[in-house]
């Protein structure tokens, strides 16, 4: 009898073994996992050359998203809607870029916004503004015209 | 006369010099976990950039096979699967690429061309390259953002 019961106890604590080893892979992976930072996108549409502007477009009023480099401080850019400058932004500015926004288009979202950008901005000040755009809830945004001067940091060396 | 002669048994050298490799596929396992986890797949199309934050993006987990990927470096230079591009080569490219689009379908053409643009590359460079993607007929572009949520430094 005793020796039955010695079978039984051995058979049932050898099987944990390999469980145990895959609970250990799964608690590390999904330990591990939010570390791992996911890229991610924000879409535009490029404007088309191409063809007379639409009726609707001509009647909408822009709204001109100005941003040029701040000639103090390198870390900022000056943002300045339709003319007026509405402040130095970083990195986490575009809540406050966004409700100006919202409020200068009168809660109108499909107002287009033109984004016009000195070439020599940093591109992190130019995706905030896209960002913003996508905040007010305004993704009709329009991209001004480049400078054919400009030439690239490389070839400027 | 208790030696035996002639071929040994192959039952007999398994038993005797078998391995237990358990461990070491554990050992194995959790290794190709970690890295899985803690490095990012590499991926020849995209190069080694800090990307802007952005938080109205959307992850950008879509599989496109023949999605051009347009990399941006600080200092301007423009890279597509690790090699550099001038305008004369990017306009070439843009425009096999509408062309190859066009063939494709619309279902390939409205795939959006991702420009993954380093954060402190100037604006004129990124410029730059939506123009040489204006004069290729190609309008529809995604830019390549950071999850501010992930940043330890804020």
């Amino acid at each position: 009898m005793a020796k039955i019961k010695s079978q039984i106890n051995d058979e049932a604590t050898s099987q944990f073994t390999s469980m145990i080893d895959i609970v250990f892979l799964l608690l590390i992976f999904f330990i591990l996992q939010p570390f791992k930072a996911p890229e991610l996108k924000i879409a535009s549409d490029l404007p088309k050359d191409s063809g007379a502007p639409s009726v609707d477009t001509q009647i909408r009023q822009n709204i001109t998203l100005q941003i040029n480099p701040d000639p103090q401080s390198e870390k900022h850019a000056i943002f300045m809607v339709d003319g007026r400058i509405v402040g130095k932004s970083r990195f986490q500015g575009e809540a406050k870029l966004a409700g100006i926004l919202k409020s200068r288009s009168g809660g109108q979202t499909d107002t287009p916004v033109s984004i016009q950008a000195k070439p020599n901005v940093p591109f992190r000040y130019v995706l905030s503004a896209l960002d913003a755009c996508y905040q007010a809830g305004m993704p009709d945004v329009k991209w001004g015209a480049p400078d054919p001067s400009y030439r690239p940091l490389y070839m400027r060396k | 006369m208790g030696a035996k002669k002639g071929r040994p048994d192959p039952s007999e050298a398994s038993e005797g010099g078998g391995f237990d490799m358990t461990s070491m596929i554990d050992v194995t396992f959790l290794l190709i976990i970690f890295f899985m986890c803690v490095t990012e797949m590499a991926d020849s199309s995209k190069s080694k950039l800090k990307l802007p934050a952005a938080v109205k993006a959307e992850i950008d987990d879509e599989v496109i096979p023949g999605r051009l990927v347009i990399n941006i470096l600080k200092d301007g230079v423009v890279e597509m699967n690790q090699a550099p591009y001038d305008d004369a080569s990017m306009r070439q490219t843009f425009k096999m690429h509408h062309d190859f689009g066009k063939a494709a379908g619309e279902a390939f053409t409205n795939k959006a061309v991702l420009i993954r643009a380093d954060q402190d590359v100037e604006y004129g460079a990124v410029q730059r390259v939506m123009t040489h993607l204006m004069d290729a007929q190609i309008w529809r572009i995604a830019f390549s953002t950071r999850d501010p949520s992930f940043d330890h430094d804020k």
